[in-house]
């Protein structure tokens, strides 16, 4: 029996995994980190599948994680790339913090990609602060995870 | 960075270094798993000391919490806590999700701690490949307990009881039948059970569920002459039992010790080492080759199809590969 066909698009991702895999001898590697106060949040969930989904494999940090609590975890297990939606109206505290601890740790190299509700007229003063990417949503979709994979080669 | 910046970086205990070399000893790539080799057969010699703990126990049992109990009361008497998980990978993504730090909040951020799950891959029972190698990794950067948890399905126990010196399994009372659902597999291979979540209303469940696991337990052959599996009960909650649990294991290594079987069961381990690493270097060349690659899709076509019965066909794959 054949399986279902796959749209297009997602074969094409599917792809751009593989070659990552070949060239890096792993799966590209993401840190879905919690940094909101609210004290669950679904979104950070639904995110962290829709990655695995993907092919990626996902560390999900625990609640109420800190900018340096996330960037020790993400130097621990080594990933890729750290992902982080803005609930709160501080997501420019926390990607400033979160580059500084980064770099602190000699751990520059990780990417920095941002989701949730980010009004377009803090995105010059995010990139500017060293975030790499930002989502216009909370999810991924297509078009965004290829320009991850841009990022993260 | 250089196989003697990695060598260096982990004996000075870095953090970032040993993370990263754990990926390199994880990488299907074999010019990092050369690499890799190089690496542990120079941090052979520091490593060894340490305890290693193997934990497993049904989805739901509670395997993190009790883990982010247990390591935070280690670190809290001046240990240093390895944690290594294995998480299974999807067979259809091929991606994983990892959360057992979501319920290791304060142990995660304990200095003294270091937490690496892995994705399971493609390997069969959940453990990753490499876990042995990344044993040795955490030892020679200083850590003096090594826990490895497993996703207590399929073969992993097995597989992670021959890498470890205490093989501890978490059960649940109240379930009902106590026994159904665990395999006398698991038993055999447990140096002890604990059964968890026996708080508030559930005390009185555990402790029964006690003398029902002794007694399961009297029906084994005791696989030592000078340890017999203790069934103990302990909240990963309340913390009550989780020191007891520890004192166990440390009677369980001076014993060992006294009696030679530690250094008997680690030579028996350097084996079992050995083996998985043959086992797996036949199945690669088997891949690698070239004669297989050339034949492999035909065949296994032929096989769908019919055409060839699937003896004849392993036949006559292990015929090209020779």
């Amino acid at each position: 029996m054949r399986a279902m066909e796959r749209p297009k698009p997602l074969m094409q991702i599917k792809q751009r995994i593989e070659q990552f895999v070949s060239r890096e001898g792993r799966r590209p590697r993401v840190l879905v980190s919690n940094m909101a106060r609210r004290s669950h949040d679904q979104d950070t969930n639904l995110l962290a599948s829709l990655f695995a989904e993907t092919g990626f494999d996902v560390d999900i940090s625990p609640l109420h994680q800190t900018p340096r609590g996330t960037a020790r975890m993400a130097i621990e297990n080594d990933v890729h790339f750290i992902c982080f939606l803005s609930t709160e109206n501080d997501h420019k505290k926390l990607a400033t913090d979160l580059v500084k601890d980064l770099k602190a740790e000699n751990a520059d190299n990780i990417g920095i990609v941002m989701g949730g509700k980010i009004p377009p007229s803090d995105y010059d003063f995010l990139y500017g602060a060293g975030v790499d990417l930002i989502l216009n949503s909370a999810l991924i979709d297509v078009e965004s995870v290829n320009r991850l994979f841009d990022l993260i080669g | 960075m250089d196989t003697q910046a990695y060598i260096d970086g982990v004996l000075a205990k870095n953090r970032r270094i040993v993370a990263k070399t754990i990926t390199l000893i994880e990488s299907s790539l074999s010019a990092h798993q050369k690499m890799a080799k190089a690496i542990v057969d120079a941090l052979l010699p520091h490593a060894g000391q340490a305890v290693r703990i193997g934990i497993t126990g049904v989805p739901g049992v509670g395997k993190s919490t009790y883990i982010e109990s247990f390591g935070l009361q280690l670190v809290k008497q001046g240990h240093r806590v390895a944690v290594l998980a294995v998480d299974p990978s999807s067979s259809k993504s091929g991606g994983s999700i990892m959360g057992d730090k979501t319920r290791m909040e304060k142990l995660s951020l304990e200095q003294q701690a270091f937490i690496r799950p892995s994705p399971s891959g493609g390997t069969l029972g959940g453990v990753a490949r490499r876990t042995r190698e990344t044993i040795v990794v955490c030892e020679a950067a200083g850590f003096d307990v090594i826990i490895v948890e497993t996703v207590g399905v399929g073969q992993s126990e097995t597989t992670v009881a021959s890498m470890v010196d205490f093989f501890l399994v978490l059960m649940l009372a109240g379930a009902g039948d106590e026994l159904q659902g665990i395999k006398k597999g698991v038993l055999e291979l447990a140096d002890a059970i604990a059964i968890n979540k026996a708080d508030g209303n559930n005390i009185e469940n555990a402790k029964r569920a006690k003398i029902e696991y002794k007694k399961a337990l009297s029906l084994l052959t005791p696989s030592s002459k000078t340890w017999s599996p203790p069934v103990l009960i302990c909240s990963a909650v309340t913390m009550d039992g989780i020191d007891d649990i520890w004192q166990t294991t440390m009677d369980h290594r001076k014993k060992m010790e006294a009696s030679g079987e530690l250094a008997l069961k680690r030579s028996k381990q350097a084996l079992d080492w050995m083996w998985a690493l043959v086992e797996e270097g036949l199945r690669d060349r088997f891949y690698r080759n070239p004669e297989i690659k050339k034949s492999l899709s035909k065949i296994l076509k032929a096989v769908e199809k019919g055409d060839i019965a699937p003896t004849a066909a392993a036949h006559r794959l292990l015929d090209l590969h020779n």
